[in-house]
């Protein structure tokens, strides 16, 4: 103890270079710190803005029809399948949809979307397109309503009240159409979603296609996207439990539907460990040398403590203290720093409008909200010290090399 | 020709919040080619003294003339101008630049002074041999003996040919024999050049090969005799 | 002037131990500068080289509004004048033209949305990299133009073959629909995941009959020899292309890829800032101390009548003197990376290089040995080294000599 208390007196030997060290571990925590919780919420707000949007926790489809979505594959007995998710108490809700590709068409275009029947109700529980209308309104339970997004509707050049007509081709082959009035258009900021999907009712897609009482996707979602694989799980051992036969039916968790995003995320998060590494290098030098400095001054006094008896062991400990308290004090500083300029961050957003096309590119919305978890703080605040600690093992071991009579006479 | 002189020369200075009367209404004169030591007891004022002759610090109260002209008005860049030219200084330690030879040690004045780099150099050498230090030239100055630095230290304070040359305890870390010989080279070089030595010292050896000795104690001349 | 030069780099070698940490520490931040912002500026330009030779071109011309709002409305007709105004400008390698527009596919009871489009066999080819793909069958000609090209992946999901037939439905010009019985006389396999499943080609003639374009084109476009002149060539194509047509190039076509690129700038020059801030530090105490250790020295040369500005200089030469060798370290090291690297990509793997095809991307990471990257490196370097000289200089500047030499 005696020599932590020592080791923090000799940091104050030399006030203005151990500030100096100190403002540049500063620096680098709480430039860690910012850039770390904004990976962090880039990551989680793309994916809940995904979620949120279209796809949903958890998709059930009849085999197959994930990869080649044709009109045919309904779910089989699919009143089966929503009693049995209707008796499971964590998720949040489950939405029935008909989905086929067709081609909508104004007076002074067309366009090829991807045609969703919902029940307006029951997707309200699942998805937030309902919160994304930004002229009109939702769909209710009229029929011949149709929501589509900003981008089809200056394509197609049309305004709430105006027609469209929707045609597909149905169950048997034959083409279909069905005329609609545009009753909301909404806007939810993802490129893939704003440039083909559309929402009708779930009757009238039905009709339309010739479907009678099916569907294709039934889309569960729960709370906290992170449960989504033990969701999967229940309803597979729900599945069992009533003797359904697992293949006829594929159950697709939102990892296993978009897997392009999650490698991108992964890649991602990897990132962020160099980076801590690059500032972790960059703080490695600062501290080495001022150390190096610090303790070569002080080769005589070393020299007499030695003298007089101290232990290799102690003085070695001693300089490390010295080294890593000012690893401490920066970081405990640096992460304050941070957390103060993170704040209003966190609440306000980063405005990244500019981005705006790139941004709805990668599916995030234009204001990011950058957010701390326990990976980022724990790494923030444990990172740099060992750093430190490291830093002064050198410097130590080159202090502690010396006999105690050749320190005494080091000029 | 009078070159120096103090009048109710005084100097104080805060220590750590208690004041300190270091010099004390000291009146003194100096003409060319004298020699002369201000001896006196540690603490007794006379490197304080020397630093105000020396233009290197200021006087609480009272005047100081340099060949004529008083200082108190002059500018940081006159001072040090005048330094340049007319002054040539010794200390006790921590003379030499260490990165440089002995002989660029003593070219450093005359770079400063504008010298051409083949004058200088001419110069310097011929300094360096009329002290007998010649073979030093090309090396450092931590490589040769306390004794032989001072010399080195005397070339440099002469070798741009000053008017005064001060020396603060300009033996105190020599061994009684180099201290000898650096005292024969200063009495040469006041005898040949006419250059004014002023120097403060404890040492007896010092005090003994004086012209002049001016006593202080405690901020005070308490003795003034030519011998 | 040059004995103060002999100090001041002597000065740097008195301790040998803290100059070369000093000057590994600005050797490491160059580099990494260096290498991120080749490694960044390189993948980009390679990106957009490649995408813009395979399939967007140099440039295009459209109708006023058209890139904004693609539709068939805007559709125009290529005149001799606007022919003869690209046949002259500067730079041009080729250009052709293009039919764009949605519709449906059809096969069997299988129906999907696609984009078509109508091009020109004889000029197509030198403007863009698209016939390359084919993997099966022929692409475009002038011999079947009833043919139509689909991707693998839709071949799939149609469950048809080579030489089926399929039946194409469109929205028109006129707003009509119309439709029309094409067979599939090719298959091309391009990687993307978009190409493959969601474009079909078709003869532009083809195109313009079932759009009912009576002779209309989408979009002129342009290949030029050189990607550096773009702007050249755009410009006197705005000058001469009159009032109707508008002229753009690859950043308006493919704005996503425009900001995404300015945001990774961004990005990296706040990262690599605050990088630079951290080894800037490290340079102002090595520095400070070096200075503050010879106070005692600096007061002796004061005393000999020196000014203060002979010492600054000193400093000045030692934190250049530091700043230069650390700075051409970590070019030459980062140059030399750079160079292996653009002649030998790194290939990226697994997951991460499938995305990379998906979005049209080259699963590869490219550097540029261009000039631009030396120069951002360097300025950005030297700015914090003399940011760090700052401090110190001001302490000397304030020096005295009493001060130098009573200082402990």
């Amino acid at each position: 103890m005696f020599i932590a208390k020592l080791a923090w007196r000799n940091i104050w030997r030399n006030k203005r270079r151990s500030l100096i060290v100190i403002l540049s571990i500063v620096v680098g925590v709480s430039a860690s710190l910012l850039n770390d919780s904004y990976g962090v919420g880039i990551m989680n707000q793309m994916v809940d803005n995904l979620i949120k949007s279209h796809d949903s926790n958890v998709q059930i489809h009849k085999s197959g029809f994930r990869d080649n979505k044709k009109v045919n594959d309904v779910i089989p007995n699919s009143n089966r399948i929503k009693s049995i998710l209707g008796k499971l108490n964590d998720i949040k809700g489950y939405s029935e949809r008909v989905i086929c590709f067709g081609l909508i068409s104004s007076a002074a275009n067309s366009s090829g979307v991807s045609i969703v029947g919902i029940k307006p109700e029951l997707e309200k529980n699942v998805t937030d397109i309902y919160k994304k209308i930004i002229a009109g309104r939702y769909l209710s339970n009229g029929r011949n309503e149709i929501v589509i997004s900003k981008k089809v509707a200056e394509k197609l050049e049309v305004e709430i009240g105006d027609k469209l007509v929707a045609v597909a081709s149905d169950v048997n082959g034959n083409v279909s159409s069905q005329m609609f009035r545009v009753i909301g258009i909404y806007r939810s900021g993802i490129s893939e979603y704003d440039n083909i999907n559309i929402y009708i009712p779930l009757a009238d897609a039905q009709e339309m296609l010739n479907l009678g009482d099916n569907i294709h996707e039934i889309a569960v979602s729960i709370e906290d996207y992170r449960k989504s694989s033990e969701l999967k799980d229940k309803i597979l051992t729900e599945f069992n439990k009533n003797d359904i036969v697992k293949d006829i039916y594929e159950v697709k968790t939102f990892q296993e539907i978009m897997p392009m995003m999650i490698a991108f995320l992964d890649v991602y998060h990897q990132m962020s460990y160099v980076i801590y590494l690059i500032i972790g290098i960059a703080v490695l030098f600062g501290v080495v040398n001022t150390m190096l400095m610090t303790v070569m001054e002080r080769i005589n006094e070393f020299g007499v403590i030695m003298s007089i008896g101290i232990r290799r062991g102690k003085l070695l400990r001693m300089i490390m203290y010295e080294s890593l308290f000012m690893g401490l004090l920066g970081t405990i500083i640096g992460f304050i720093v941070g957390l103060l300029i993170y704040y209003p961050m966190s609440v306000n957003g980063v405005d990244m409008s500019q981005f705006s096309e790139s941004m709805a590119s990668f599916g995030l919305p234009n204001q990011i909200y950058p957010e701390l978890n326990m990976n980022v703080v724990i790494n923030t605040l444990l990172i740099i010290p060992l750093v430190t600690v490291i830093a002064g093992i050198f410097p130590a071991i080159k202090a502690t090399r010396l006999q105690p009579s050749e320190a005494v006479r080091f000029v | 020709m009078e070159i120096l002189r103090v009048e109710n020369l005084t100097k104080e200075y805060s220590s750590n919040g208690v004041s300190v009367r270091a010099l004390f209404d000291i009146n003194l004169k100096f003409e060319q080619g004298e020699f002369t030591v201000i001896a006196g007891p540690s603490g007794s004022g006379k490197t304080t003294l020397l630093n105000i002759i020396g233009t290197l610090d200021k006087p609480s109260f009272g005047k100081v003339y340099f060949l004529g002209e008083e200082l108190s008005k002059k500018s940081k860049s006159e001072l040090s101008d005048l330094r340049l030219n007319k002054i040539g200084f010794i200390f006790q330690a921590y003379n030499l630049i260490p990165v440089l030879t002995n002989l660029e040690n003593i070219e450093f004045p005359l770079m400063l002074l504008g010298m051409s780099a083949k004058d200088r150099k001419e110069r310097a050498m011929r300094i360096m041999e009329e002290l007998n230090i010649a073979e030093l030239a090309n090396k450092r100055p931590n490589s040769v003996s306390g004794g032989q630095q001072q010399r080195v230290a005397v070339a440099r304070a002469i070798v741009h040919s000053p008017i005064l040359v001060l020396a603060d305890e300009p033996t105190a870390n020599l061994d009684s024999k180099s201290a000898s010989s650096l005292l024969d080279l200063m009495e040469k070089m006041n005898a040949e050049k006419n250059i004014t030595f002023i120097f403060s010292s404890h040492d007896n050896n010092v005090i003994d090969r004086a012209k002049r000795l001016i006593l202080l104690r405690d901020g005070i001349v308490i003795q003034d005799e030519n011998k | 002037m040059k004995l103060l030069l002999i100090m001041a780099w002597r000065g740097l070698w008195r301790n040998k131990r803290r100059t070369i940490i000093t000057i590994s520490a600005v050797a490491f931040a160059t580099f990494l500068t260096l290498i991120s912002k080749a490694m960044n500026d390189g993948t980009y330009l390679t990106n957009i080289k490649y995408a813009v030779d395979s399939y967007t071109g140099y440039i295009q011309i459209n109708q006023k509004g058209y890139i904004d709002n693609p539709t068939l409305k805007k559709s125009f007709f290529p005149t001799e004048d606007i022919k003869s105004v690209i046949k002259s400008t500067p730079y041009l390698k080729s250009f052709t033209r293009r039919v764009v527009g949605d519709g449906l596919i059809a096969h069997k009871s299988n129906t999907f949305g696609v984009m078509i489009l109508g091009i020109d066999p004889d000029y197509e080819k030198t403007v863009s990299k698209i016939g390359d793909k084919i993997k099966d069958g022929n692409f475009v000609n002038n011999y079947n133009k009833n043919d139509i090209v689909v991707g693998a992946k839709l071949l799939e999901k149609l469950e048809a073959k080579l030489g089926d037939s399929i039946v194409v439905l469109v929205s028109c010009y006129d707003g009509s629909m119309g439709d029309m019985k094409l067979r599939i006389g090719g298959i091309i396999k391009s990687g993307q995941a978009e190409t493959d499943a969601g474009i079909v080609f078709m003869h532009i003639e083809t195109a313009q009959d079932l759009f009912a374009l009576d002779g209309r084109i989408s979009s002129i476009v342009i290949s030029l020899n050189d990607f550096d002149k773009i702007s050249i060539a755009k410009e006197y194509l705005v000058r001469n292309a009159g009032n109707e047509l508008e002229v753009s190039d690859w950043t308006k076509i493919m704005p996503e890829l425009k900001q995404t690129m300015d945001m990774d700038s961004v990005n990296s020059l706040i990262f690599l800032g605050i990088l630079i801030v951290i080894v800037g530090f490290g340079i102002l105490n090595t520095i400070l101390m070096s200075v503050t250790e010879r106070f005692r020295e600096f007061g002796v040369i004061l005393a000999l009548g020196a000014r203060n500005i002979k010492i600054i200089w000193v400093v000045i030469f030692e934190t250049i003197g530091i700043s230069i060798i650390g700075l051409l370290l970590g070019l030459v090291l980062g140059a030399l990376l750079n160079y292996y690297v653009y002649f030998n990509p790194i290939p990226i793997t697994g997951i991460m290089a499938e995305m990379y095809s998906d979005l049209g991307f080259i699963p590869a990471i490219y550097t540029t040995v261009s000039f631009d990257i030396y120069t951002y490196t360097i300025s950005y370097i030297l700015i914090i080294c003399f940011l760090a000289m700052v401090y110190p200089v001001y302490k000397i500047s304030r020096l005295e000599p009493l001060k130098g030499i009573r200082f402990t």
